[in-house]
């Protein structure tokens, strides 16, 4: 998978691209790191190009969502598709996260 | 029983009731009536004493009349012999003057005139008399009423001859008899009112006790239907690889027998036991051990940890002392393997090609007994098509009428002659030779059967491919691809792929995590297989012993900050694959994952 992140007019965007399991999270991680330390930027996922996510990838999200909670900002999902979105609801992750179409 | 007895002896009250009211009736009716009754039969009495008496005194005058100068002292003599004590005779002559009249000291002259005038004015009276009957003449005076026999001499000369008589007198012993009646009725009366109230009051007591008892028996009723409700909802589970049948028959409305089974993941639980004593109490303890069974197997496998686990909970406030012979079972259909842990309990048989293979381990302590009593419990495997057959001791120990036990040798020939039927027909063979043997005998104890047949059916499989793995979490790209692979062949949609896909790699990288403490290698061994309906993916490895199905689920309702980051993979399986299911087979951990493919 592909993963970058990029600062833009304040906010921190992270793209994520193709399928983001186990093994795939672990190099993901290290790109994603910066964003656990948001410093009260909001944070957008782009993840219109992601296919994939198991359950170590939810874990990554949700240190970054509780990183910006502390900070007082946000984090937006963008452009979830539903299969992804069907493993956020399973897991109840759904009602922690702001989706962005 | 009771009821109707209660009823039967109120019957033999009520009798004993309707004759004392019939006599008391029959003794008012005779003493309304006795007056006026006995007043005739008493004033025919009168008569003929009056009329043997006047006939007498007849003679006599007739007699002495012939010395006429001794005819005063007649009088006197004949006014001496009175009946009653104010009585009198006058004696007339035939146009009415008088010849004798009473003394007057005892009668006084007007009195006399009264009497004479009153006789010589009943010219009724007169013509009867004439005609040679007595008749009566009644009279009230200011403050007597009375009687005057009356009549005419037989032959000459034609006196008249009266006796006065005063009814008090001559009713007197009438009206002791009329006293006498009375207090008898008013005494009948009295014993009467009594048994009313006798009656009442046991009616009373008997309408509160036949409520009492109704109340009582609607409310065993319910606990009957509660009891019943909490035996498995379908006596018998039936499917390819295992029949599974239960039969209680309860000797009094509730009992303390208790059978279960359930179906979790590809494990079958089934207990059966037998609370100590009879009734309600062994009731309530059986609802007890019945619901902690139902709660230890809903997270946990192992029988002896089950049973460790509900003994320190029916321990707990035992202080009636109750114990209870419990067997849980817990037998792994993909396998065929095995575990108990008998507390107690008959030991059950299990029957193999017509051999009936009894347990020979000890039992541990039934339930109950020492709260830190420990449980132990084998495993072995069952053979394919044998029979397990378990019981209450109301089986061996039912009794015919001549108090002659079932018992186990009876059991064993029943189970030989029958064992190859299915578990349903076998507990009706059964429970028949049981029957056969009691005779009609009323039964004692509950009794209780549970019979199971592992059939298992050889599998064929349309895909079956391996792979494996090293316990390294880079590795979970090749697992992704095996898996898209397998999938691929199955024509599913993407939605399906992708879920099943998860649920294997979220099952290993558990595997990984956990399996293999850090830092040491092993493999991990991946078996899919789909048999046309059910996609199966068995993982397999050889490190420490881990049964993923006990942890428990991920709280998928916290806020962001509350989540805690684990416990979402084995969350995922359970939520998106159909059957999970964990064994421990020869040094190695098993987890098995299944789901049935849908538009095919």
């Amino acid at each position: 998978m592909n993963t970058k992140i990029e600062e833009l007019e304040g906010k921190l965007i992270a793209t994520l691209e193709g399928e983001m399991d186990t093994a795939a999270a672990i190099e993901a991680e290290k790109v994603l790191q910066p964003l656990y330390k948001s410093d009260g930027r909001e944070v957008v996922i782009e993840c219109e190009g992601l296919e994939y996510i198991a359950s170590s990838g939810l874990r990554i999200l949700l240190g970054i969502l509780k990183g910006a909670r502390a900070g007082g900002s946000r984090v937006v999902m963008r452009h979830v598709n539903d299969d992804i979105k069907n493993v956020f609801s399973l897991t109840g992750f759904i009602d922690l996260f702001e989706f962005e179409e | 029983m009771n009821v109707l007895g209660k009823y039967k002896l109120s019957l033999r009250k009520w009798s004993g009731l309707l004759i004392i009211i019939t006599a008391a009736l029959l003794l008012e009716l005779l003493s309304a009536s006795q007056y006026y009754f006995t007043r005739i039969l008493m004033g025919k009495e009168l008569e003929r004493l009056a009329e043997t008496e006047l006939t007498m005194k007849a003679i006599l005058i007739k007699s002495l009349l012939n010395k006429s100068d001794t005819i005063v002292t007649y009088a006197d003599s004949i006014n001496s012999r009175h009946l009653y004590p104010s009585s009198f005779i006058i004696l007339l002559s035939e146009d009415g003057k008088p010849i004798i009249t009473p003394d007057e000291q005892r009668v006084t002259k007007d009195e006399t005139q009264y009497f004479v005038g009153l006789i010589n004015d009943s010219t009724v009276a007169r013509q009867k008399s004439i005609r040679g009957h007595t008749t009566l003449i009644h009279f009230d005076t200011n403050d007597r009423d009375g009687t005057i026999i009356y009549a005419f001499m037989k032959g000459k000369p034609r006196w008249q001859i009266a006796v006065v008589c005063y009814d008090d007198e001559v009713y007197a012993s009438l009206m002791q008899l009329r006293v006498w009646l009375l207090l008898l009725m008013l005494l009948a009366f009295g014993i009467l009112l009594f048994v009313i109230a006798l009656f009442a009051r046991n009616a009373k007591k008997l309408t509160i006790k036949t409520l009492e008892q109704e109340r009582i028996g609607s409310e065993l009723r319910i606990a009957t239907e509660i009891q019943r409700q909490m035996l498995p909802r379908e006596s018998s589970i039936t499917r390819g690889d295992v029949d599974i049948h239960g039969l209680l028959v309860p000797a009094r409305a509730v009992g303390g027998d208790l059978y279960d089974f359930l179906l979790r993941n590809e494990k079958l639980f089934f207990c059966i036991g037998d609370v100590s004593g009879k009734g309600v109490p062994s009731a309530m303890v059986m609802a007890v051990t019945h619901s902690l069974f139902r709660s230890a197997s809903a997270h946990e496998h192992n029988p002896a940890r089950m049973m460790q686990d509900i003994n320190e909970t029916c321990c707990e406030g035992n202080e009636a002392n109750m114990f209870v012979t419990f067997f849980i079972g817990v037998l792994d259909l993909p396998t065929g393997k095995l575990r108990y842990c008998n507390a107690g309990h008959d030991k059950p048989i299990l029957i193999t090609d017509g051999q009936l293979l009894p347990e020979d381990r000890k039992p541990n302590l039934p339930l109950g007994v020492f709260p830190d009593a420990k449980y132990e419990g084998p495993e072995f495997m069952i053979p394919a098509g044998s029979t397990l057959f378990l019981y209450t001791d109301g089986v061996t120990e039912a009794k015919n009428n001549q108090h002659k036990e079932f018992g186990i040798d009876r059991l064993n020939v029943a189970l030989q002659a029958h064992y190859q039927e299915t578990p349903h027909t076998l507990l009706q063979s059964i429970t028949d030779e049981v029957n056969r043997f009691v005779e009609g005998a009323e039964q004692s104890d509950d009794l209780t059967i549970l019979a199971i047949r592992y059939t298992p059916k050889a599998e064929k499989y349309l895909l079956s491919e391996t792979l494996t793995l090293k316990n390294d979490a880079h590795q979970v790209d090749k697992l992704s691809r095996f898996v898209k692979e397998v999938l691929a062949k199955l024509n599913l949609q993407s939605k399906e792929i992708s879920e099943i896909r998860l649920a294997v790699e979220e099952a290993v990288v558990n595997v990984m995590e956990y399996a293999y403490p850090a830092g040491t290698e092993g493999d991990i061994t991946i078996d899919a297989k789909y048999d046309g309906q059910l996609i199966k993916f068995v993982i397999s490895d050889s490190g420490v012993a881990f049964d993923p199905t006990e942890a428990a689920n991920a709280d998928t309702t916290l806020s962001a900050e509350d989540r805690p980051i684990g416990g979402l993979g084995i969350l995922l399986v359970r939520k998106l694959m159909d059957i999970i299911n964990y064994e421990r087979m020869d040094g190695k951990n098993v987890l098995t994952l299944k789901k049935t493919i849908k538009n095919q």
